[in-house]
């Protein structure tokens, strides 16, 4: 694997956790026998990427395009894993550092490699009371060589924050993006997160780590619209009570691309709630996998979790795995989860066009409905309206 | 509900745990080419089935034990096992009264004395004693309508070529681990053949009993149905108590022919280990129907209440185009026992259709899994899929989860899946107190309601001894 040899050339600032490294090196690439890549192929040609660094090659840059702007959002830009208004660096956190590495995704290979990169991270602290404080982060990938770009945020918030963050993921089929998030949220600090994907060349890996403590708030929307291969590890833990988790997620998939969505929500504490609504559409010979969990601990009585995942095939080729999983150590607990996949019904594409609509426009309706049942759920109106935008263009 | 009450309901004795004195028979200790020769030299076997074995014994020594299921056990060593037991009988009996009087005295205790069986439900036993056929009954009437109903060793002399064509068929020696030793250990099991056009006059049904100490079980069960045949099958397990963890690895395998139906019941109570967890079955078994022709049906329903470990998915392959594949389970656990069942359901044909319905309780210490695929194939056309698996814990002690896998490869498919984890609750009880009835009586009517769908399924015979055993279960006389 070209990625691991060049991280043990020296000709690089990277600070190496050769334990960690080594780790990666022995774990080898999953196949469909590990059972978080079971039904997710691996990007093309993934032996010969090698790493990014400072120096690497950029002979056509992409611009930001296609991303919702914000306009009270503080702007940062990430390009090729460095951001020229920050300072990457190493971080001692105590707090994260103790916690990150319980995550169901920490024996992968691609978490353990960059992980075993230390100073590549950058921290936002957010702790304006009674304020509400956006940001917009825009990672850009367009290194003219195969490589694998490796990043790692982290994001607090401090008791009673309020904040909201867009990550807007843009990249060529050159590069891969290895992201690892890492957000604390302190006692009664509220949090939307907005996950775009809309670039149509871009291979993304995400993992998210969240903890979160009494009565926080967390809304995560994770959109992926376009983009050849984007997988999404998040993993939510609550620990405290009151806390409220609400994870809508909606995917697009079309070509031969992948769309792959993991989510396990874990209830360590009494009292809370957790709501995940996951929809898809899979067209051409695209790939669609959903793969949930709601884990209850033993002492988290009255949690209230619920789970659901709705596909829509509209193609020959297209395919979806889906695993809806409950794993429930507690009694007193209300627990649901359901999965469909299935066509547009024939009765609904039937009564439009009894009603005058030809029947492609009656099939783009109905698809259309179908995901803003999900859209309509993002509390940010301009954002909201400029995702259904965006939805129809695809649906053309 | 109060402390007590879960107390009480989840101290439950095992009631069948006895041992039948009688002489047996062993093959030594171990798992070696010889000892296969030995079985198959034991039971007078053709060349065609020796080799069979000792091809699955080359795979399997390949092999290594999966570990991927939520159980959690003690390594098997597979040396420690005796893979041959049978009473030492001199001859064949040739009728009832001819049976070791203590087995028959065995089956009493069960509360499944055979006359009584044959008279008042009028169904055909073909009781399964450690590995080897003690009792066939009502084979004559069976042999009128044509059909063939004997163990599995009685087929293999019998009716070489219908084994030869079906064994390993649905189920291959490739298939798994368990699979894999079963095809090379087995001892004895049922055969069913219902040939072209025959509807089974009466339902046929296995009672099988473990009685000898370190003795694995390895039971084959092959049911062919021809074109338009149709039998409704019940099998039924209990165990005697024993400290040692005693290894059950079963295949049962079900081939369907064009417009034919089996129907499968499964009442399982085999010994799930004592209150501390010590001993009890470990089940790990195999049971897979394939739905080869057209509009064929196959139809399993399962009440587990027993085993130290369960672990087991009934699958149905459903390859011919209109093909219906059902399974309805109820899976009791209480104590220390683990549960990893579910089914799987393989859709091939056009316009094939699957039901799922799974119940789970957990009390105790337990652990309750529901495991479940369901696979849409390319081909399978207007396929249908209905999945339904509920869960209910008793007590905050025990666990209860689901793993359900859905593959979707077309898009004209409709994937349904919903599954609810809730305890009994307070307002139910309260109602029900309010109109007079005791909490624990409560508990066993909302338990059993809840089942109902479930036990609708069974046959009548077997739907109240189930009932009984579900509120037992839970009472606090049976494990």
């Amino acid at each position: 694997m070209k990625f691991i040899e060049s991280l043990k050339e020296q000709n690089h600032n990277f600070k190496i956790n050769s334990e960690k490294l080594q780790q990666a090196e022995s774990l080898g690439l999953p196949n469909f026998k590990t059972e978080l890549w079971k039904n997710t192929p691996l990007p093309r040609n993934i032996y010969d990427y090698s790493i990014a660094t400072h120096n690497s090659d950029r002979n056509q840059p992409l611009s930001i395009s296609d991303v919702f702007v914000e306009p009270n959002a503080e702007h940062y830009k990430f390009e090729n894993g460095f951001c020229q208004q920050l300072k990457n660096q190493q971080f001692e956190n105590q707090l994260i550092e103790n916690k990150i590495d319980e995550c169901f995704f920490a024996k992968d290979i691609f978490y353990l490699l960059n992980k075993s990169i230390e100073n590549i991270a950058n921290q936002f602290v957010f702790n304006h009371k009674n304020e509400k404080q956006i940001v917009r982060l825009d990672y850009i990938s367009d290194a003219a060589n195969l490589e694998l770009i490796n990043l790692q945020n982290n994001f607090v918030l401090e008791e009673s924050a309020n904040a909201e963050i867009f990550l807007n993921f843009i990249g060529n089929d050159n590069t891969i993006q290895n992201n690892i998030f890492t957000i604390i949220q302190s006692p009664n600090s509220h949090l939307k997160i907005n996950i775009l994907s809309n670039n149509k060349d871009s291979q993304i890996i995400n993992n998210f780590k969240i903890i979160i403590n009494d009565n926080a708030h967390l809304t995560i929307n994770n959109i992926s619209l376009k983009g050849k291969f984007v997988r999404n590890n998040i993993q939510v833990d609550i620990n405290g009570s009151n806390a409220e988790v609400i994870a809508n997620g909606f995917y697009y998939v079309s070509e031969n691309n992948v769309a792959d969505n993991h989510i396990l929500m874990n209830h360590n504490a009494p009292n809370s709630f957790s709501n995940q609504f996951y929809k898809g559409i899979i067209a051409d010979e695209g790939r669609g996998i959903f793969d949930g969990k709601i884990y209850v601990k033993k002492d988290a009585q009255k949690t209230d979790a619920y789970q659901t995942n709705r596909n829509i095939l509209i193609s020959q080729d297209a395919r979806i795995f889906t695993k809806p999983a409950l794993e429930i150590y507690a009694d007193d607990v209300k627990c649901s989860h359901g999965a469909t996949s299935g066509f547009l019904q024939e009765e609904e594409i039937f009564y439009l066009m009894s009603r005058g609509i030809d029947k492609e426009n009656s099939q783009k309706l109905l698809l259309k409905a179908f995901a803003n049942d999900l859209i309509e759920k993002i509390s940010n109106e301009e954002y909201k309206i400029w995702l259904e935008n965006q939805i129809e263009k695809i649906l053309e | 509900m109060s402390q007590e009450i879960i107390d009480k309901y989840t101290s439950g004795e095992y009631k069948y745990g006895f041992v039948t004195n009688i002489e047996q028979e062993f093959a030594p200790k171990g798992l070696t080419e010889e000892t296969i020769k030995f079985i198959s030299q034991k039971k007078n076997e053709p060349e065609f089935i020796l080799d069979f074995r000792l091809k699955a014994f080359d795979f399997w020594k390949k092999m290594k034990q999966p570990n991927w299921q939520k159980v959690q056990f003690p390594d098997i060593d597979f040396q420690d096992i005796h893979y041959y037991a049978a009473p030492a009988v001199k001859s064949k009996p040739k009728s009832l009264d001819e049976i070791d009087p203590e087995i028959r005295d065995t089956y009493n205790k069960l509360g499944i004395p055979l006359e009584e069986q044959m008279m008042l439900a009028g169904i055909a036993v073909d009781a399964v004693l450690d590995s080897v056929s003690v009792a066939t009954t009502y084979r004559e009437r069976l042999a009128e309508a044509g059909i063939i109903f004997c163990s599995i060793s009685e087929a293999i002399q019998d009716y070489p070529e219908l084994i030869k064509k079906y064994l390993g068929s649905v189920v291959p020696y490739t298939d798994n681990y368990y699979a894999a030793l079963n095809s090379a250990v087995f001892t004895d099991g049922s055969f069913v053949f219902i040939p072209k056009g025959v509807r089974s006059p009466m339902e046929l049904s296995t009672y099988f009993r473990i009685n000898a100490a370190q003795t694995g079980q390895f039971e084959r069960t092959l049911i062919v149905a021809d074109e338009g045949a149709y039998v409704s099958y019940l099998e039924g397990c209990t165990a005697p108590m024993r400290d040692e963890n005693q290894l059950h690895a079963a295949i049962v395998e079900i081939f369907v022919h064009k417009d034919a139906e089996v129907k499968y019941s499964t009442v399982q109570n085999w010994y799930p280990g004592d209150k501390e967890g010590k001993g009890g079955i470990y089940n790990f078994v195999t049971k897979r129907g394939l739905c080869a022709g057209d509009n064929s049906k196959i139809s399993w329903t399962q009440v587990e209440t027993g085993s130290a470990i369960t672990w087991k998915y009934p699958s149905c392959v459903l390859k011919g185009n209109n093909s219906v594949g059902e399974f309805y389970s109820v899976a009791i656990t209480n104590n220390y026992q683990q549960a990893d069942t579910g089914s799987k359901m393989i859709h091939i044909g056009e316009n094939t259709r699957s039901r799922i319905v799974s119940k789970g309780i957990s009390a105790g210490k337990s652990d309750n899994s529901y495991r479940g695929l369901v696979k849409i194939s390319k081909k399978a056309k207007n396929a249908r899929n209905f999945t339904q698996c509920d869960s209910l814990l008793i007590g905050d002690k025990c666990g209860a989860h689901t793993f359900p896998y859905i593959e979707s490869e077309n898009p004209s498919a409709t994937v349904e899946h919903e599954a609810t984890t809730s305890k009994i609750s307070d307002d139910a009880i309260f109602y029900l107190n309010q109109r007079g009835i005791s909490t624990e009586d409560a508990v066993g009517m909302i338990v059993n309601g809840y089942a109902r769908e479930v036990i609708m399924q069974l046959p009548m015979e077997f739907a109240v001894e189930a009932q009984k055993l579900l509120s037992i279960s839970l009472e606090g006389s049976v494990g």
